[in-house]
């Protein structure tokens, strides 16, 4: 992939994963393929040190949105291992580097669950929702999933 | 330029080593073009 190529992508790689790839035309990963049900290339998967997968996307991303998609699956790993405080600093990373990135949205919704699952602040939550995923990001699928919170629209 | 240092295609010794120096592991399945 092209991307591979741009510095701030070697960089992110290099300092956040251990990076390995499958040629999935070369028949002796087949087995690899199938344990990973995997159909389509470019394909790829963020593992923790026990194998389990904690993200997969398929398909081309251009430098900058291949990094900030990067930031947001090593942020899905860190709150799913509970670790709420290292999550958020990586979506807020996400905000301020790349506030246009498709990744900016969910790390928007995500920054805010993860501040809330610290301090059990409904503000924090809420409020952390309203100033970022309502105002910035309003056509967003993360803003939906958070509507519920907003009071129902008058006809 | 500096070039990303990708592994063989061994989840295993790539889940070793992440663990011993506390990264996640990428794996990108691809196909030569």
């Amino acid at each position: 992939m092209v991307s591979y190529r741009e510095a701030a992508v070697v960089a992110m790689i290099t300092e956040n994963f251990v990076p390995m790839q499958i040629d999935t035309t070369d028949e002796a990963n087949a087995p690899l393929v199938e344990r990973f049900r995997q159909i389509w290339t470019p394909d790829l998967r963020i593992l923790g040190p026990d194998g389990f997968e904690y993200d997969a996307w398929q398909g081309y991303w251009p430098p900058a949105e291949l990094t900030a998609r990067l930031l947001l699956g090593q942020g899905r790993a860190l709150a799913r291992q509970h670790r709420e405080q290292d999550a958020e600093t990586v979506y807020v990373q996400i905000l301020r580097r790349f506030p246009r990135s498709y990744a900016a949205p969910e790390a928007a919704y995500w920054s805010a669950v993860c501040r809330y699952k610290r301090t059990h602040q409904p503000n924090d939550l809420l409020g952390g929702w309203r100033r970022t995923l309502q105002t910035r990001y309003p056509d967003s699928q993360w803003r939906s999933a958070q509507s519920w919170s907003e009071p129902p629209l008058r006809e | 330029m500096e070039a990303i240092p990708w592994g063989p295609a061994d989840v295993a010794a790539a889940c070793r080593e992440a663990e011993q120096v506390g990264k996640l592991v990428l794996v990108d399945f691809f196909s030569p073009t």
